[in-house]
């Protein structure tokens, strides 16, 4: 059980500068997914923790002990890898004691450790095989299991999902899930998949560019995006943005079409903003803004619509089957709530 | 099997041509062999009334071989086994060491070195026996097994082979090591090394073959006859006045199939793979 803290943490190779200035406070038990596009620095912030690079300036603590000069082996953090690592000349369960082994538990420790760990991940029957010999839903296993007999301060997660299928991937993120709520440890998971940030971890960090962009619960994210960065990349299919400037009381697209502003939103008027709204906030209404309808996806218990509004398309998404063809005309409409407004320089949130 | 229709005059040509090329290759190597097996008196005599008795002897013999197993040869083959083993266990860890650190590590001054390393097995051995041999003598080595071991250990294209072999391991395998606790010198044994079998086994047969096939340098740094290893111990078969000939190809032919036993040992690696499985 651990606590983890950055301060002001730096990385750069040669003149480029990768992570410019993290500051992160993971609490003991946390499960913090670290989310951005790729050459967002995440997974180099990752390997930072571990120990594979090393910090240019700041620190890293682990558990209030300054770890930022020390070798990975001196942190008592273990790390699920991208491509699972797994030795190929070892058998699972020397795989999976290897770490064990080298810290010098004696056999019988080891045994029951890497037993116990297979019981959990179900490997109980393929601890005699070689990597090898698995399919790639058990070689994950075997790799998380080898981080588990650790019992480490910190697990560490490098997209461990992103090599399998969809259906298989949707499968390891519950059997992950079901992990941490039964083992409590911390774990920073890194993943570009935003609904696996979003369904696993306590906490989702934003990040861009070597910045954190935003933190916090993950439906705080999605409701309340500090920036439009960080709107449009949480959520599938993405926020929807639209260009403009401010009218008193509404918001004008560059075509002239009048759209809502939140309620009880007041600023200068003329300013350039962008006009963000979720998928799913649209609907039709009776009286609202008109768009025409351009693709109907239907996908079973949803419809996604493609509709130009204001000279661009918006995606719709209805929890409901719809009966729309390509060309309808549509009067759509939107809570206030729900209407999320961006400075158009910077991306910055304009409300509360 | 669904290969396509051939004409028999097309595949008779095709085995004709391979049969033909076959016995050019084996034609003076089976000569060589049989020679070996005739009295002295008989070996050339065929030769100039040519007929069947140019590849079948009257009388098989091992005389030839008895007078070897009598004179030095023995102990040149002992030299010979002893130098090549010593340099392929020594040359494996040596070059494998080397060719790790030019794959795992950065360093100051990396590419200049390993560029050295290109040029030196570029570089004709010729060229450097001058003063390799003054660097022997002032050691003290000359005449002595250091001298013909030590400079054939570090192989500038076994490093070559061992530091492209170890760059293509993903630096995962590394990774997740290190971060298990494991020690460069750890990994460098325990995954690096067991998961490099093939290329242990080409360099091991190339440091081998060189040994084993080496006469000019032998010649030059231990010429003295205990240190006469086989290549050596061959060439002293030919002289001007007389030549024994039944001894040179009863001695060629065992060098050559001294030579050939670890090729047959370690050529099932040739083929293996064992990196596939660990990744994805």
């Amino acid at each position: 059980m651990s606590t983890m803290t950055i301060d002001n943490l730096r990385k750069s190779f040669g003149a480029t500068e990768i992570l410019r200035g993290i500051d992160l406070d993971v609490a003991d038990g946390e499960f913090v997914a670290l989310v951005g596009p790729s050459g967002c620095g995440k997974s180099t912030l990752l390997r930072l923790i571990a120990g594979l690079e090393e910090a240019s300036s700041g620190s890293i603590s682990i558990d209030g002990r300054d770890v930022t000069r020390l070798p990975p082996k001196g942190r008592d953090v273990a790390m699920v890898f991208q491509n699972y690592a797994l030795y190929p000349h070892l058998t699972v369960r020397a795989n999976m004691g290897f770490s064990l082994k080298l810290r010098g538990d004696d056999k019988a420790t080891i045994d029951s450790k890497v037993t116990d760990a297979a019981a959990v991940l179900g490997l109980d029957a393929l601890l005699e095989r070689y990597p090898g010999q698995l399919s790639g839903g058990q070689r994950q296993r075997v790799a998380t299991g080898r981080a588990i007999v650790r019992d480490p301060k910190l697990f560490l997660f490098d997209e461990p999902l992103s090599n399998l299928d969809a259906k298989l991937r949707a499968q390891m993120r519950t059997e992950i899930k079901a992990l941490h709520q039964r083992l409590k440890n911390t774990m920073i998971y890194v993943t570009h998949d935003q609904i696996e940030a979003m369904t696993l971890a306590d906490r989702i960090v934003v990040m861009q560019a070597g910045r954190i962009e935003q933190q916090g619960a993950p439906l705080d994210l999605y409701d309340r995006p500090a920036n439009a960065f960080v709107g449009g990349f949480l959520g599938s299919p993405a926020m929807n943005f639209v260009k403009g400037i401010l009218g008193s009381g509404l918001f004008l697209a560059e075509d002239g079409t009048q759209l809502p502003v939140p309620d009880g939103f007041d600023a200068e008027q003329g300013r350039s903003v962008l006009w963000g709204v979720r998928p799913e906030a649209i609907g039709p209404v009776d009286q609202g803004f008109s768009g025409v309808v351009e693709v109907v996806e239907p996908t079973g218990p949803d419809t996604q619509l493609l509709v130009r509004v204001a000279g661009q398309p918006l995606v719709v998404l209805m929890h409901k089957r719809m009966r729309v063809s390509p060309g309808d005309q549509m009067t759509l409409g939107v809570q206030g709530a729900d209407i999320h407004l961006f400075d158009a320089a910077d991306g910055r949130r304009l409300h509360l | 099997m669904d290969t396509p229709f051939r004409s028999p005059l097309a595949l008779m040509l095709r085995y004709g041509l391979l049969s033909i090329l076959a016995f050019m290759v084996v034609c003076p190597l089976a000569w060589l062999a049989l020679a070996s097996l005739r009295p002295q008196a008989e070996i050339f005599q065929p030769v100039s009334e040519f007929g069947w008795h140019t590849f079948i002897p009257s009388r098989l013999t091992l005389d030839n071989y008895r007078a070897l197993w009598n004179g030095d040869f023995p102990l040149a083959v002992k030299n010979s086994v002893f130098v090549a083993f010593m340099t392929v266990v020594f040359g494996i860890v040596v070059n494998a060491l080397a060719g790790f650190a030019f794959a795992a590590f950065d360093f100051r001054g990396k590419n200049l070195l390993f560029l050295l390393v290109i040029i030196s097995f570029m570089m004709p051995f010729e060229a450097i026996v001058l003063p390799l041999y003054v660097m022997i003598r002032a050691f003290g080595w000359a005449n002595s097994y250091q001298a013909l071991i030590v400079p054939e250990i570090a192989n500038g294209m076994v490093i070559f082979l061992f530091r492209q072999f170890f760059a293509s391991i993903p630096r995962d395998f590394y990774e997740a090591a290190r971060v298990d606790g494991a020690s460069w010198l750890y990994i460098f044994t325990r995954i690096a090394m067991p998961l490099s079998w093939p290329t242990i086994a080409t360099s091991g047969l190339m440091l081998f073959l060189a040994q084993w096939d080496s006469f000019f340098w032998p010649v030059v740094a231990a010429s003295a006859p205990d240190y006469a290893v086989v290549q050596v111990a061959i060439a002293r078969n030919i002289n001007f006045e007389q030549n024994d000939w039944g001894g040179l190809f009863a001695s060629t032919n065992i060098a050559i199939l001294l030579g050939t036993i670890p090729f047959l040992l370690i050529q099932r690696f040739y083929v293996r793979t064992l990196i596939s499985g660990g990744i994805k």
